[in-house]
């Protein structure tokens, strides 16, 4: 049964001559549970798939069918909801708040609703990223491996049906790579979530179950691993 | 899913107003830049309610001391139905002047007679004839008289504590009724006023004392009342008027009167003659300075805020990005703005007191050379709420135009900010730059304008 589908979406940047088109009338389809990985070019337009996806951008023509609700028409409010709820984004430079300490970024989602998670799953959480010993302390005295990891809670924490990675291990070591895949493996496996992950390493896609690649904006292959 | 409200850790508090809280923390010198423009502008927004409180309050002491503090007066009433007007819900309080008499004066003096006119000890307390007064006292009980100045003038063998042997006639308007029967009295002369009446009277003024329980209760005597809702004075004496029989006259109006100048200090207007008084168009002139001020004030804090939003537009983004809504993101500015505002308006209230203190004691001293008198400065709690009020919404107006622009931003286009040159926290952070030369010519004012403009630059989204 598929979580997600798209048709015919599109995105541009730009206008008139400089209009650039960075996903050109693309159809996908994804079940649930499935691991996906997303590779390609820089500016194939991976990341815009998988912004559009997260919510976090508009495209400019087709629909996005999230559990065949089309997120593309909702308002911003709604969009809001879907992004806090629905979906969890991993970049790859972490985007967690400074000031605010490693508990707090990784219940962040819930906080903006006014909820906080069950203790049982926040613990189940932090044991599973080996976090429990810095959930006091600020993103930035957390190693780059570490603080991926609360980005990853972050992710988690609302137990969203789908789990958009942005380059995850871009802007990490072999080893912090290695242990962040698996944690993305774990979680697919043991919370049953489905998810996508733009990356450029062949190595970290050959993990999913499927790679797509797209270039130009066009989805150029798509396999079962 | 486990999840609930509130409770653990207590880490659900709103978490928009903990970060708002942590970036004013975080960002000092923009913070102290927005504490600093709105001290300026609530001191000068608390100066301004200042000077119109004390120039009112000027105008309304002005006004009682020449003119007495009364709403309405009630002409020709008959000493027997005062108690219905004392009585009346609508009446906070009564004084009552009349039972004129006429007091042939002994022989010898200049002019044969004293025109008196009697006043109970409301009257003496509200009005403004007490202010005449140049020597002695006023009359505290029957027999006393308070007289004129020309008196002692014509008559220099008189003085304060002379008792006078005349001869009394009752309600005398004109001397034709001079047959009158005369009773022989002695009045005590208690006070010299600085009053005087035309000499085709062929007397003296005089006021004396009263008691209106005393009078029979035919006499009629004039009385002025002080009304319990102002408001309604110009439906509510009319209709005390009728209740308590007076005639109408060939107009059909009751016989009475209003204190207008007061009563048009205080809002209240005969109808018709609202845009005929200069009291509404004061006012709006006051009102077209507050917002002509809070309009200047709020451009200038704006930029102010527009700055921090900036600086911190990759971190909303991010906020976006997990899912804070738009009105969540405007909130963190909305948020930045109360926490902002709250001391640098309190402040302000003592220093636009202290503000308004120095600068109308120095016009008071200039002023006081011409008018005789000096414009006391009046500190209000009502004006202070005012100013309060309308400087916190000054603020609010101000970062509202950046709040809007922050929740309409995609979280897409501030995540990717630092990548195209967006500030981000604590790697690139663009704090706001010195300008000496602007902040030498142009003061505090112009470092913020520059640091304004200096954002708009290299930013993805527009500038406001």
């Amino acid at each position: 049964m598929d979580i997600l589908r798209t048709e015919g979406l599109t995105r541009q940047y730009g206008s008139g001559q400089t209009m650039v088109t960075a996903l050109d009338h693309v159809d996908l389809q994804v079940e649930r549970g499935q691991f996906v990985a997303i590779i390609g070019a820089s500016g194939s337009g991976k990341s815009t798939l998988l912004h559009l996806l997260g919510g976090v951008d508009r495209p400019d023509g087709g629909k996005i069918f999230v559990e065949d609700v089309d997120i593309a028409t909702f308002g911003e409010e709604r969009l809001a909801q879907y992004r806090r709820r629905k979906v969890g984004l991993i970049y790859q430079f972490y985007n967690l708040i400074p000031t605010l300490s490693v508990k707090k970024n990784i219940c962040l989602p819930m906080l903006l609703d006014n909820k906080e998670p069950g203790k049982e799953r926040f613990d189940d959480i932090v044991r599973t990223l080996g976090l429990g010993d810095r959930l006091e302390h600020l993103p930035g005295q957390l190693s780059g491996g570490q603080q991926q990891r609360a980005a990853i809670g972050r992710a988690l924490i609302y137990q969203p049906a789908i789990l958009l990675a942005d380059e995850p291990t871009g802007n990490l070591d072999r080893k912090n790579t290695e242990e962040i895949v698996s944690l993305l493996k774990l979680s697919n496996r043991q919370y049953k979530q489905t998810i996508l992950l733009v990356t450029h390493d062949e190595n970290v896609a050959l993990e999913a179950d499927r790679i797509i690649k797209i270039e130009d904006g066009k989805i150029v292959s798509d396999k079962a691993v | 899913m486990e999840a609930r409200s509130g409770g653990q850790g207590g880490i659900a508090m709103n978490i928009i107003r903990e970060y708002s809280l942590d970036q004013v923390r975080k960002n000092r010198r923009t913070s102290v830049s927005i504490i600093v423009a709105v001290l300026i502008a609530s001191t000068f927004l608390c100066t301004l309610f200042v000077f119109a409180q004390s120039f009112w309050n000027q105008m309304v002491q002005q006004e009682i001391y020449i003119g007495g503090d009364w709403d309405a007066e009630l002409m020709d009433v008959p000493a027997g139905r005062l108690g219905m007007v004392r009585d009346n819900a609508g009446v906070k309080a009564m004084f009552v002047k009349g039972d004129n008499q006429t007091a042939f004066l002994p022989e010898g003096t200049a002019l044969p007679r004293l025109l008196i006119q009697n006043c109970d000890s409301g009257y003496w307390d509200a009005m403004y004839e007490k202010n005449m007064l140049l020597r002695g006292r006023v009359p505290q009980a029957s027999g006393e008289v308070a007289v004129s100045k020309d008196f002692f003038l014509q008559n220099p063998a008189y003085g304060i504590g002379d008792t006078l042997a005349v001869e009394m006639v009752s309600n005398v308007r004109t001397h034709m009724e001079e047959n009158r029967q005369k009773d022989a009295a002695s009045l005590t002369i208690v006070g010299e006023l600085d009053v005087s009446v035309s000499s085709g009277y062929e007397g003296y003024l005089a006021y004396g004392f009263m008691e209106p329980e005393a009078l029979s209760p035919e006499r009629e005597v004039a009385v002025y009342l002080q009304m319990e809702r102002r408001g309604k004075v110009y439906t509510a004496v009319p209709q005390i008027a009728e209740a308590i029989g007076l005639p109408k006259d060939e107009y059909g109006d009751y016989p009475c009167r209003y204190h207008a100048a007061l009563l048009a200090w205080h809002g209240v207007y005969a109808p018709g003659s609202f845009f005929r008084s200069d009291v509404p168009k004061l006012f709006l002139g006051l009102v077209l300075a507050a917002g002509a001020s809070m309009a200047v004030f709020a451009y200038i804090i704006r930029g102010a805020f527009g700055i921090s939003a900036k600086q911190k537009i990759h971190q909303l983004g991010i906020l976006k990005s997990v899912g804070a809504g738009p009105k969540q993101i405007g909130r963190t500015v909305i948020y930045e703005a109360c926490i902002l505002s709250v001391i640098p308006i309190l402040l302000s209230m003592i220093l636009g007191y202290l503000f308004s203190f120095g600068v109308l004691s120095v016009y008071s001293g200039m002023i006081s050379e011409v008018f005789g008198s000096r414009m006391e400065v009046s500190f209000s709690p009502a004006a202070a709420l005012m100013a309060a009020v309308l400087s916190f919404v000054t603020v609010l107006f101000a970062a509202h135009g950046p709040a809007r622009q922050m929740s309409k931003v995609l979280p897409i286009e501030a995540v990717r900010g630092e990548q195209y040159g967006i500030a981000m926290w604590g790697r690139t952070s663009k704090k706001a730059k010195s300008h000496p030369i602007l902040a030498k010519h142009f003061g505090f004012l112009g470092e913020i304008a520059a640091n304004s403009v200096n954002a708009g630059k290299n930013c993805t989204i527009p500038a406001w």
